[in-house]
């Protein structure tokens, strides 16, 4: 997995690609944790190019949503695969994140 | 009558997490052998891969120098994937995942081993602990 932050705005979009599951999820979280305790926001998160997620980088995500929800950050995931967006309907967590089609949508929100 | 067997192998990998997507390679080529539908290999390798962190995390601790076995069979009519480790045998609430309307992290695993698998059965015999995850086809 490779992760790659760039400054949007005020925030920042967080790039993943790559397979994200219990070997480098922690990477993750402690990329994400770093910008929640900076209380950044909104971070964009792009999964555009990830090509595997297990369970564990849906509970890094939402690791990161709940320490956001503390200084009332916006998280928003964009360009999600068919696959990715079934694994957040499944665990009822579309409703819970704001998911959005792509970058330009992410921003506009 | 018993079908006959279509295909069938094994693979013996080290419990360090880095080892999970040799398996998730394995059982997608063996998976695409049988020529299912895409959701349904990624929906048994998804499964797969949480079964085998879970063995990880709560039969071994985290402890990444021992071994899991992952052996996979199949019939015209249905997909049977044995997993066996020698760790702890997992207390009976790590078959049950969380309730899906907490917002928390982690215990998602075992529903997505449920919605790919029709049957799901945990033996411990001799200090081996055995999940057997069986799909209809």
């Amino acid at each position: 997995m490779d992760i790659n932050i760039e400054d949007v705005g005020k925030g920042k979009k967080v790039s993943l690609s790559g397979e994200i599951d219990m070997h480098t999820s922690p990477e993750l979280r402690k990329a994400l944790l770093k910008l929640t305790k900076e209380k950044i926001s909104p971070i964009i998160i792009d999964l555009k190019n990830v090509s595997y997620m297990d369970s564990s980088a849906i509970a890094t995500f939402v690791e990161a949503l709940k320490s956001m929800m503390s200084y009332k950050g916006s998280m928003r995931l964009c360009n999600l695969s068919p696959r990715v967006q079934e694994i957040f309907a499944f665990a009822k967590l579309d409703r819970v994140f704001t998911i959005c089609k792509d970058i330009e949508d992410a921003l506009s929100r | 009558m018993k079908k006959p067997l279509m295909h069938k192998a094994a693979i013996t990998i080290s419990s360090h997490p880095m080892y999970l997507s040799i398996v998730r390679v394995f059982l997608e080529k063996l998976l695409k052998l049988m020529d299912l539908p895409t959701y349904m290999v990624e929906d048994l390798k998804s499964a797969v891969d949480e079964a085998c962190s879970n063995v990880i995390k709560y039969a071994y601790k985290n402890d990444y120098e021992r071994t899991i076995k992952v052996s996979f069979e199949c019939t015209s009519d249905k997909v049977e994937v044995v997993i066996e480790d020698r760790g702890e045998k997992p207390a009976d609430t790590e078959f049950q995942g969380r309730d899906l309307r907490d917002l928390k992290p982690g215990g998602l695993g075992m529903h997505f081993i449920r919605k790919a698998f029709d049957e799901i059965r945990f033996r411990r015999i001799r200090g081996i602990n055995k999940l057997t995850l069986m799909r209809r086809l």
